[in-house]
């Protein structure tokens, strides 16, 4: 049964997930959209709780120039 | 107050510097050096205290940073008394050598993570779901013929567990031994079967030989 984009899990939640690293750049990078901007929880599933927490993570990313703060489309 | 009672209370810190990487490799050092010294610096009879510590090395920097396009990168996992972070702030802030720094606080739970593992980690459980989908995208054209499908299916996850074991072993001085058992392994087992494995092996030696992915 194929889920649609309103119908997701939360990963973090299932795995029960204590700290979202800011240095775990694959990771962040699932949240992110093509011009890097973070996507809405209502598209990927995550959890409130664990949305600002990924919020978080990215934006310490992006400050230490891990991860972009604008990304152009080619 | 005794000492240990401090150190108990004391919260854990994560520093990440990125050192301008043009000063040149004695610079570089001498700048860590200083930097634990700032993060082991005392105060009121309380030493901070490092327990762990990973340089990343030079890395390309997604923006640039003063011109910088690359930065060398280092992280200290360390304990101190909270009134020393804000000491630690403007000595970093005023040096010049530091591109940029942040000083993050920890979980009590944290547990330190070495990148360079993290990045083989990840490469292996990618790996693994490729694998998956791969045996999963297999099953349907071959559905006349089940028998095929339950042994293919073991078999990956069965070579994907003597990957993890082979890159844990390899992970100083056996690189290239490794690297050969590997391509061994890999090349006996296409034979029995379809392109799709090829091209599974393919992506294989391309995250094996991933200059990204130190050991």
């Amino acid at each position: 049964m194929a889920k649609n984009k309103y119908n997701k899990d939360c990963p973090f939640t299932e795995e029960q997930v204590k700290y979202i690293d800011y240095k775990d750049i694959n990771l962040l990078r699932k949240y992110m959209s093509q011009y890097s901007k973070i996507v809405p929880r209502y598209y990927t599933g995550v959890n409130l709780k664990y949305q600002k927490a990924l919020a978080v993570a990215i934006k310490r990313a992006r400050n230490m120039a891990l991860l972009p703060f604008v990304r152009r489309g080619r | 107050m005794t000492e240990e009672h401090v150190r108990e209370d004391a919260n854990k810190y994560e520093l990440m510097v990125i050192i301008n990487p043009d000063i040149g490799v004695d610079a570089i050092k001498k700048r860590l050096d200083e930097t634990r010294k700032l993060l082991t610096a005392e105060k009121g009879g309380v030493a901070g205290e490092i327990f762990f510590e990973d340089v990343w090395g030079t890395r390309d920097l997604a923006y640039k940073i003063k011109k910088h396009d690359k930065g060398y990168y280092a992280v200290f996992d360390f304990v101190t008394d909270p009134s020393m972070i804000r000491e630690m702030e403007t000595a970093l802030g005023l040096e010049t050598e530091v591109i940029r720094h942040m000083i993050v606080r920890l979980p009590g739970a944290y547990q330190s993570l070495n990148y360079a593992a993290l990045l083989e980690k990840q490469a292996i459980e990618e790996e693994e779901k490729k694998a998956l989908k791969l045996a999963a995208k297999n099953k349907r054209p071959l559905r006349p013929g089940e028998k095929p499908e339950a042994v293919r299916v073991p078999a990956k996850t069965e070579k994907v567990a003597e990957k993890t074991v082979e890159k844990e072993s390899a992970k100083s001085e056996e690189k290239v031994e490794a690297k050969d058992e590997v391509k061994e392994e890999v090349k006996e087992k296409p034979k029995k079967k379809e392109t799709t494995l090829e091209d599974v092996d393919a992506k294989l030696k391309s995250i094996i030989d991933n200059p990204d992915i130190n050991f």
